[in-house]
């Protein structure tokens, strides 16, 4: 299956022709250039691998958390692209693209929202739980309900891991053999698209738009 | 020629397809209040997350209703400022990407200019050059000289507030909903406009700059004194609204008289006002300079326009690039990035 994976959430805007079980092509820009450049990486990323747009089997797309503006700007990307090509389209969690693979449990999957601001998945195989919001409130929460379970942590960043080892006696870190935009590409050729582009939506974590003012 | 337009400036998430810059086949307007009253204005995120769920649905509603396949679209224009940085994106991203995907121009519009050509929709006489364009709304008040379709300079504005602004923060005085200006358009017609002399700004000789912050301020004076807690909240409506108008009036009536113009247009949130709309027609009718006016869907933010106003401005002899970014704070004078 052809897939052409796109992700602007986690960092770089970086675009990626999966085929066969691998990638064939990848293109990036730096998440600032996003807006302006995104579409010159889908079109390298595309002449790289020899194909048009029509020719694709699906589109896949990270759907965050993370980076707002970058989530923005690649969903808007795809579900165009999506509907003017007439490829089905997949959001993909990007929880589940950095867990592509780590078989550890439990384990604590986290992504940088913004600076000391993270959302976090915790699983131990049965339901996951979620939470968003600064790093050292969603992790005094996390350890609360965990009450002292050994767990896995990946992809976490430094002040994450600094945080962690101030509260815990030792953190052990799991990290995804897969780059996260091959694994975007990979879980969409494994689950049947959206029923339209349109269904994909926006996955800002359990962080609020704003606060509604105070009751007068 | 038939042009997609895509309008995600504020708060609207619109799509329009309209042929040769003037017959409006569609236009598609989700407007977002229901979820920005409870904060009692627009929030900018709440915006930009609205305009990522609901876009692509919102173009594919837009050419569904004008019985025009992608294919059969022969340009793109999006807004591309000034606007709400985190709205822009979602419009510019989207329409880069169709025009990507197709190959079809991709036309950049100043918002603000896309709210000139509104009365060229829908209608069977543009109106002639030049002309005095009143735009008001939320964000803008300003008068504009429209010599062409791409020479245009502003000759007023406002030194603070906009027109759209100072009713929905009076408005928010006189304890009405979001949004606040048409709830305190209609509940000005019970009032008595002559209830209450609230002040007028007034520039100096040959200027027609504008101003409300003052006439704010005395409102929220007016209601915080013993008389203003028992005024009828309708008497302060319509008085405050009078005052508007006057201003408005009063600088179009000066613009137009040091310097010709064979028409003027009002356009902009606030030009859907009812009592605007009537000093407009009454000074038109004085004055016998024909006013243009868009019915209210065109005077809102929507799409139609921006797709007019790319026909208009380009005439397809140019064509942006998909290098193209978002300007919040787009001059208004900046044709094209």
């Amino acid at each position: 299956m052809r897939v052409l994976a796109l992700d602007g959430a986690l960092g770089d805007f970086t675009v990626a022709v999966h085929q066969g079980g691998a990638v064939r092509s990848r293109a990036s820009r730096p998440p600032q250039r996003a807006l302006e450049e995104g579409l010159s990486a889908v079109a390298e990323a595309l002449s790289d691998a020899t194909l048009d747009g029509p020719a694709l089997a699906r589109i896949a797309v990270g759907i965050g958390p993370g980076s707002f503006t970058g989530l923005r700007i690649a969903v808007s990307y795809a579900k165009s692209l999506a509907t003017a090509w007439r490829v089905p389209l997949s959001g993909i969690s990007l929880f589940d693209a950095l867990d592509f693979n780590v078989d550890r449990h439990p384990r604590l999957t986290v992504v940088s929202a913004r600076r000391g601001v993270v959302s976090v998945r915790y699983t131990d195989g049965g339901p996951s739980w979620r939470a968003s919001g600064q790093s050292s409130a969603v992790l005094d929460d996390l350890l609360r309900r965990v009450e002292g379970t050994p767990f896995w942590v990946v992809n976490a960043p430094e002040d994450v891991l600094g945080a962690l080892a101030e509260r815990v006696e030792f953190v052990r870190t799991a990290q995804s053999p897969t780059p996260p935009i091959a694994a975007i590409a990979a879980i969409a050729t494994q689950r049947a698209p959206a029923a339209s582009p349109h269904e994909v939506r926006a996955d800002y974590g359990e962080l609020l738009p704003a606060r509604p003012p105070a009751p007068r | 020629m038939r042009v997609l337009g895509i309008e995600t400036s504020c708060d609207d998430t619109a799509t329009a397809v309209v042929e040769s810059g003037r017959r409006v086949l569609s236009s598609v307007s989700t407007n977002q209040d229901e979820f920005h009253a409870k904060y009692g204005g627009i929030v900018p995120e709440v915006a930009s997350r609205q305009h990522v769920a609901l876009l692509s649905a919102a173009v594919e509603d837009a050419l569904a209703r004008a019985q025009t396949p992608l294919e059969s679209v022969d340009a793109i224009a999006v807004t591309y400022g000034p606007g709400l940085i985190g709205s822009l994106v979602v419009g510019v991203a989207s329409a880069k990407a169709l025009a990507f995907a197709t190959g079809k121009p991709l036309h950049a519009v100043n918002h603000l200019h896309g709210h000139v050509f509104a009365p060229f929709l829908d209608r069977e006489e543009d109106p002639p050059y030049p002309f005095l364009a009143l735009l008001v709304s939320g964000g803008h008040s300003q008068l504009v000289d429209v010599r062409s379709a791409d020479e245009m300079t502003i000759v007023g504005r406002t030194h603070d507030d906009a027109a759209g602004e100072a009713y929905d923060k009076t408005a928010r005085l006189l304890g009405l909903g979001f949004p606040g200006g048409p709830l305190l358009d209609k509940l000005a017609q019970q009032g008595d406009p002559q209830a209450y002399a609230f002040p007028r700004y007034r520039p100096a000789p040959g200027s027609f700059d504008l101003s409300f912050s003052g006439l704010k301020t005395a409102v929220r004076y007016f209601l915080e004194s013993p008389e203003g807690a028992e005024a009828p909240p309708e008497d302060v409506a319509a008085s405050f609204q009078a005052a508007v108008v006057d201003a408005l009036i009063s600088r179009v009536d000066a613009a137009m008289q040091a310097r010709p113009y064979r028409a003027l247009v009002l356009s902009g949130g606030v030009a859907a006002n009812s009592a605007l709309q009537r000093a407009v027609r009454e000074w038109s009718e004085r004055n016998n300079v024909p006013a243009f006016i868009p019915p209210p869907k065109y005077c809102t933010d929507n799409a139609a326009m921006i797709a007019a106003a790319a026909y208009h401005q380009r005439a397809f002899t140019r064509v942006d690039p998909l290098t193209l970014g978002a300007d919040p704070n787009l001059k208004f004078e900046l044709l094209s990035p």
